[in-house]
């Protein structure tokens, strides 16, 4: 499977200079189906070639930015609206992904696309926070009592909450993944390593790399999964050179918690994908995987990350995408719900009631 | 090379193969259809574009096609996607190419965010830009496309886009939108102007294109600062009042008839306060189009 | 006149006169709000010195020279009414 334009301008960002205008065309393109837009403008920015471009290029690197930057405004502003509104219970939030990479300016914020903002805290105080965050103008999702049931029944999960003011999307963990996957975390250790910051937490280092990968590789329908992977590499990059003991302390923490398998495909695409510096030492320590099922996931996973555009696509794409969809489900849920959830989800696509009339 | 130097089967050849490229203002468009009303439509209405070689940077990939093999044939409907995304449901393929028009907006509106974009018509004359903010019903699409048969320089009957580094409004020439009645009255009142096809029963009534004058498209890339923002409204039976308007006011007004205000923040607040300020601020009600237009004609010579 | 949408939610805004009038971008919302002069004085006043009449009206005196006088009491009660009342129970909750 040979690279497609944007994970070598990922790779290389200074390269872009010398991109005709028809592969400036396609980049973009590209760059924009992977949500990466802003992160593609940012690493332009970075390596101080933005004002060399064509008006054209940068009027849509720049337009992507923009979008980038909003998005980054309101979710810090969510970070304190939530502290605020958890402040009188006394529980501290853990903030995840996206939260916790604007909330501690972390790397992978820069030209980040946000969708929600994800919050975990223990399970005792679930409902306490719940109630708190409704008392302080979030509402639950309307959902169908489908929706409903697969949440609290099957997934042991809240249903999303919303702003009613600012019409943010708030998702209530108290874990990483549902209780019902088939990977069993030890959430316990992770709020354990919890980093206290001015009234909130975020993960330790290695578990954030951690649930990164967790998120990417177990939990997702890889709607996001070049983004997710960028994220990936970032968070290796940041924390191997920042935080001490981050390469010689991960395989034995991810055995502890037991993320092991997560943190395999982590190493391995990323360093694939996006050439990741990752010491031989770590990579040589890693369990080896059956070869029939790493030729599998090779298979599949090096399509399905790629940018959902039809320049990224081979013969097999559609087929290693559905695949893995149906993966992803089935390792959230018991195999007897799978089947019939499945086929509701198709339906519903089918009959999309959501699209919008044109103008 | 200009799109009237194809025939019409040269155009929907290449729109068929995905190779029919022009340029609308500052933007490069790449079309793809099947459908031979949309080549009509750009037949017709964009005869004065530059066409754009293949090898250029396109700044949207547009197509307007068939949803599926059974809408092909059956009740036919027509999709549009921008580079293989559909936010849109399908439309009658009857409304082909009013739904190519809603299209090209549809794109600018999404992915021009370096620019700051209002949901306003903007016409220059003597060098300067009068903005019409107006919600839908205001009468906005007859009264520019009025000035604009009247001799008034079209930058755009529905986007005006302003360049946050020089507060200036960037043209994005395109045929001129009219809706049920103003059809009529438009090409009563102004015979010479070119209209195209009518699609009826869109969710807007019935639509139809007026041309834009060549004058308007050859000099695409002028742009021009801001004089005058005037809200207008159409009033059967009524007198002419031109008022002036607080300039707060017209702020909380425009931001509300602005696609990305919101997204742009602080950048945003303070080109639209900038540009306020430096303008003339109206409201303007009217039922007569004459008067309408002889107003602002005075306008635009008492600022020599 | 007021053209307002809603509370200012945080203590970072900007603010420009318009004839009048001025306008007051929130940088953390993006929220945009529109008030009569006195009265966005009175609420970035507010904003920086908390719940403080007193020293509202003195400022009020000292940049716009109005005399001490009972009228100016009423004015600020009316622009303290006609800011939204959910501002001010959120600020007093935050004071």
């Amino acid at each position: 499977m040979k690279a497609c334009l944007l994970q070598k301008v990922l790779i290389a960002p200074e390269t872009a200079i010398t991109l005709s205008a028809t592969e400036w065309d396609l980049l973009i393109r590209q760059a924009r189906h992977a949500f990466l837009l802003a992160r593609l403008s940012y690493l332009i920015d970075k390596v101080g070639i933005t004002e060399q471009l064509s008006e054209a290029v940068q009027r849509h690197l720049r337009s992507g930015k923009v979008l980038s930057n909003k998005q980054k405004t309101a979710v810090k502003w969510e970070t304190e609206c939530i502290k605020k509104a958890l402040v009188t219970t006394n529980i501290k939030p853990v903030f995840l992904k996206g939260g916790a990479y604007v909330y501690q300016d972390l790397p992978p914020m820069h030209g980040r696309i946000f969708s929600d903002v994800d919050i975990m805290v223990r399970k005792k105080d679930l409902e306490l926070a719940e109630r708190a965050l409704i008392l302080n103008g979030w509402i639950r999702k309307a959902l169908t009592k489908y929706d409903q049931t697969y949440y609290r029944e099957w997934m042991h999960e809240l249903p999303p909450l919303i702003s009613r003011k600012r019409q943010t999307v708030l998702d209530l963990h108290h874990t990483i993944l549902p209780p019902t996957a088939r990977i069993t975390v030890n959430t316990e250790k992770l709020f354990e390593n919890a980093r206290e910051c001015d009234g909130a937490y975020i993960l330790a280092p290695i578990d954030m790399v951690l649930h990164s990968a967790t998120h990417l590789f177990c939990d997702g329908e890889l709607e996001h999964g070049m983004r997710d992977l960028v994220d990936l590499d970032a968070l290796f990059r940041h924390f191997g050179q920042q935080e001490t003991g981050f390469w010689r302390n991960l395989i034995e923490r991810a055995g502890e918690v037991g993320l092991t398998l997560p943190l395999f495909y982590a190493v391995h695409f990323s360093k694939r994908l996006l050439e990741t510096p990752i010491p031989d030492d770590v990579v040589n320590k890693l369990p080896v995987m059956s070869p029939l099922k790493k030729k599998g996931m090779d298979f599949l996973l090096s399509r399905a990350l790629l940018p959902d555009h039809v320049s990224c696509e081979d013969r097999f794409t559609d087929l290693a995408r559905w695949v893995l969809y149906v993966r992803s489900h089935y390792l959230r849920m018991p195999f007897y719900l799978l089947v019939p959830h499945l086929i509701r989800k198709a339906w519903k696509r089918r009959f999309d009631s959501e699209k919008d009339t044109a103008q | 090379m200009l799109i009237s130097d194809l025939s019409l089967d040269e155009i929907f050849q290449r729109l068929k193969r995905s190779e029919l490229r022009f340029q609308a203002g500052i933007y490069t468009i790449c079309v793809y259809s099947p459908y031979k009303v949309v080549a009509e439509g750009l037949k017709n209405l964009y005869q004065d574009y530059h066409l754009v070689d293949l090898d250029t940077f396109c700044d949207f990939y547009l197509a307007v096609k068939s949803p599926g093999l059974v809408r092909r044939w059956f009740r036919p409907q027509v999709v549009f996607s921008h580079d293989g995304f559909s936010p849109f449901k399908p439309l009658p393929a009857d409304h082909a190419f009013a739904l190519f028009e809603w299209a090209f907006n549809w794109c600018v509106g999404n992915h021009a965010h370096n620019f700051l974009l209002l949901h306003a018509a903007v016409v220059e004359k003597n060098g300067k830009a009068l903005v019409l903010p107006a919600p839908p019903g205001s009468g906005k699409s007859t009264l520019s496309a009025s000035l604009v048969a009247h001799g008034w320089r079209l930058l755009s009957d529905e986007l005006t886009i302003i360049d946050p580094d020089t507060l200036l409004a960037v043209p994005f020439p395109r045929p001129v939108s009219l809706k049920n009645y103003s059809i009529d009255v438009i090409s009563v009142r102004f015979p010479d102007m070119y209209i195209g096809r009518k699609s009826y029963d869109t969710t807007k009534g019935t639509v139809a294109h007026m041309r834009a004058p060549t004058d308007s498209v050859f000099r695409g890339s002028e742009r021009v600062p801001i004089r005058w923002i005037v809200f207008p409204k159409y009033e059967a039976g009524s007198e002419t009042k031109f008022e002036t308007k607080e300039k707060g006011q017209t702020l909380i007004e425009t931001i509300e008839n602005s696609f990305n205000y919101d997204l742009l923040g602080r950048v945003g607040f303070d080109v639209l306060t900038q540009v306020i300020q430096d303008a003339n601020c109206y409201r303007f009600q009217y039922s007569n189009i004459d008067e309408a237009l002889q107003l602002f004609d005075s306008i635009a010579e008492g600022e020599q | 006149m007021t053209a307002c949408w809603g509370c200012v939610d945080s203590m970072d805004v900007i603010r420009v006169d318009m004839d009048g009038q001025t306008a007051i971008f929130d940088q953390n919302t993006g929220n945009t709000y529109v008030f009569d002069i006195l009265t966005a004085e009175i609420l970035l006043k507010l904003l920086e010195n908390r719940l403080d009449e007193g020293r509202i009206k003195q400022h009020l005196i000292d940049v716009f020279q109005f005399d001490a006088t009972d009228s100016l009491d009423d004015h600020i009660a009316t622009a303290l009414a006609d800011l939204e009342q959910s501002f001010l129970v959120h600020r007093l909750s935050t004071c």
